[in-house]
């Protein structure tokens, strides 16, 4: 047991291993991420600027058309003092519009999860629950909105069950995808290594299965700000919804961008923190980002 | 997916060393006795394997060579017990087969590396499962990944080496559980023609230097000339063992061996087998 073989291992010739070099500093991948980046950040910029333009030369008319600064202008300025139509900060609409997806997409999500990994499981439970999953998929979420208010009345329940039913199908579809696409040699190799039929199914199956499962979760927190929204023009009296709702009734553009501002910040946000998660659990995936 | 209480199968593991003392023990290390196989496919019977016995003395290097469709592909997964024989009866070391184990380790044509885990965690799946002592793992694991030249590559994830370096891991983590035997199913027949040869130099080194039992299924006459001490010409539909050769070249052997004239003699002679076995099949076809 003594000795190393004798011929070198091919691969060291790779010229992804020559730097020697596994991890990149952070540095470096700072500027790297600035080098890939540098396109989007010019567009972005540049399409302020031509918003800028075209509300300052071409429509000037701020009820119409607020220029970007007016828009982040109305964010600061209402962001802790109370609107007057409604009487809360912007802070506070965000934190329970937030919340409401937060609880909604945990809810949907464990049940998503659970009803999903039961289905690739168990075969007679993913013939028993598959025409349901493919009859609700195509519904838009928001047709059950007026059913939910007889059902759950005005409070938080109805918000946050119309998130849960709109996170749960796509959810459940893609883990019990996610689930039965781990390749069997995977399984079997598991097997052959002394793992029992349980600690293979835990620490390979759905250990594989869980990259696929976050990005069904993305497309899932989609499909969430869509839903609050619309629950919350139609029966709430706080939330980003509301406020844009009441911003429009008052032709206040610039609010009513405000709140599109901070949806699309939190909306990027939430995205940011899923794609984190997924690459800290799939190193493979890092680099493919 | 179904839950089960996790098993010790004391039976299952390997008697320690007492074969490696005596080549010419009672004890085999695998023991094929009357296996037979069907498929039915479309409405249609086949069987895969007819009656197939076949002795493994411990420490022999034996290929299953034979055309496509002969089962030997199912022999070695009756073997690792991913699927069950309609008859006869498999021992591994005097235990019957009933389930997959770490007793028949199978190394595929993919490495089937683990994505998420470093080189060395890999390697110490094995022993993590079955309870191991974590310490005792880990040095082992650093020591094989040593033996099979990947010592600086211990913190790398599988997607940062190259299909070679891939396979060598592959083979330190079956190796950590001292497998009574290892099953290899095409492993080599993924890789392109320099990583192969480099491969099959690798695997007789690792042979030579650790003497584990190797089961190793191949198409190649080549191949199986190089790294075996006897083959196993299988005959297609139904598959059937047509002849056990024995391959008389001295050991070591590497790639020079190949240029050698009794290399050359050996090949030639299996060759003719295998084709006896083809003809035979042509003649069933007519």
């Amino acid at each position: 047991m003594s000795g190393t073989l004798s011929n070198p291992p091919t691969a060291i010739l790779d010229p992804r291993l020559a730097t020697g070099d596994a991890k990149p500093s952070l540095g470096g991948r700072l500027s790297e991420l600035m080098r890939r980046r540098y396109l989007s950040v010019v567009s972005i910029v540049g399409a302020l600027v031509i918003w800028e333009l075209i509300a300052v030369l071409i429509v000037r008319d701020p009820v119409f058309l607020p220029t970007p600064i007016a828009t982040v202008g109305a964010l600061i300025h209402y962001w802790d003092r109370p609107y007057p139509s409604q009487g809360k900060p912007l802070w506070y609409d965000t934190y329970i519009s937030l919340i409401r997806i937060l609880v909604g997409f945990a809810i949907g999500t464990i049940i998503g999860i659970i009803i999903g990994g039961l289905m690739a499981a168990v075969r007679p439970i993913r013939s028993i629950i598959d025409p349901f999953i493919e009859l609700t998929r195509p519904l838009p979420p928001l047709a059950f909105i007026p059913l939910l208010l007889v059902w759950f009345g005005l409070g938080e329940t109805p918000k946050i069950v119309l998130i849960t039913i709109g996170v749960i199908p796509i959810v459940t579809v893609s883990t019990a995808a996610a689930i039965t696409d781990v390749p069997a040699e995977l399984l079997h190799a598991a097997r052959c290594l002394g793992a029992s039929e349980f600690q293979t199914a835990v620490y390979v199956q759905i250990r594989a299965a869980l990259p696929q499962i976050i990005t069904g979760m993305r497309l899932a927190m989609g499909i969430s700000w869509t839903s609050i929204v619309a629950a919350e023009f139609v029966a709430a009296t706080a939330g980003l919804g509301y406020v844009i709702l009441q911003a429009g009734q008052f032709l206040r553009t610039d609010l009513i961008f405000a709140g599109v501002l901070i949806i699309a910040v939190l909306g990027i946000t939430l995205d940011a923190l899923l794609r984190l998660l997924k690459s800290r659990i799939d190193p493979a995936g890092r680099s493919a980002q | 997916m179904r839950h089960r209480p996790r098993q010790t199968q004391p039976a299952e593991h390997p008697v320690p060393a007492a074969s490696d003392t005596s080549p010419s023990g009672q004890v085999l290390a695998l023991d094929i006795r009357g296996v037979s196989k069907h498929f039915r496919h479309k409405g249609k019977n086949t069987l895969a394997l007819d009656n197939v016995d076949l002795h493994v003395q411990p420490g022999e290097f034996i290929c299953l060579l034979g055309p496509s469709g002969c089962g030997k592909s199912t022999l070695l997964n009756i073997v690792a017990g991913f699927m069950k024989a309609d008859s006869g009866t498999i021992l591994s070391q005097g235990t019957p087969v009933t389930k997959p184990g770490a007793d028949r380790c199978v190394l595929f044509q993919q490495p089937t590396l683990y994505s998420w885990m470093t080189t060395k965690q890999n390697v110490m799946f094995g022993p993590k499962m079955t309870g191991m002592d974590k310490t005792a793992a880990s040095e082992r694991a650093a020591e094989l990944l040593d033996i099979v030249g990947l010592g600086a590559f211990q913190n790398h994830y599988p997607h940062q080496l190259s299909g070679g370096m891939r396979h060598r891991v592959a083979y330190a983590r079956a190796l950590i559980n001292k497998p009574n035997i290892l099953l290899l199913d095409e492993p080599f027949a993924a890789l392109d023609a320099i990583t192969r040869v480099s491969m099959q130099n690798f695997l007789l080194e690792l042979w030579q230097q650790e003497r584990t039992t190797i089961l190793f299924v191949t198409h190649d006459v080549e191949e199986a000339c190089l790294l075996a001490d006897r083959v196993c010409v299988m005959s297609a539909r139904p598959g059937r063992v047509h002849a056990i050769s024995t391959v008389d070249i001295p050991r070591p052997r590497t790639q020079a061996t190949v240029e050698s004239q009794v290399f050359i003699e050996n090949r030639r002679a299996l060759r003719t087998t295998l084709e006896e076995t083809l003809g035979q099949q042509e003649a069933v076809v007519q």
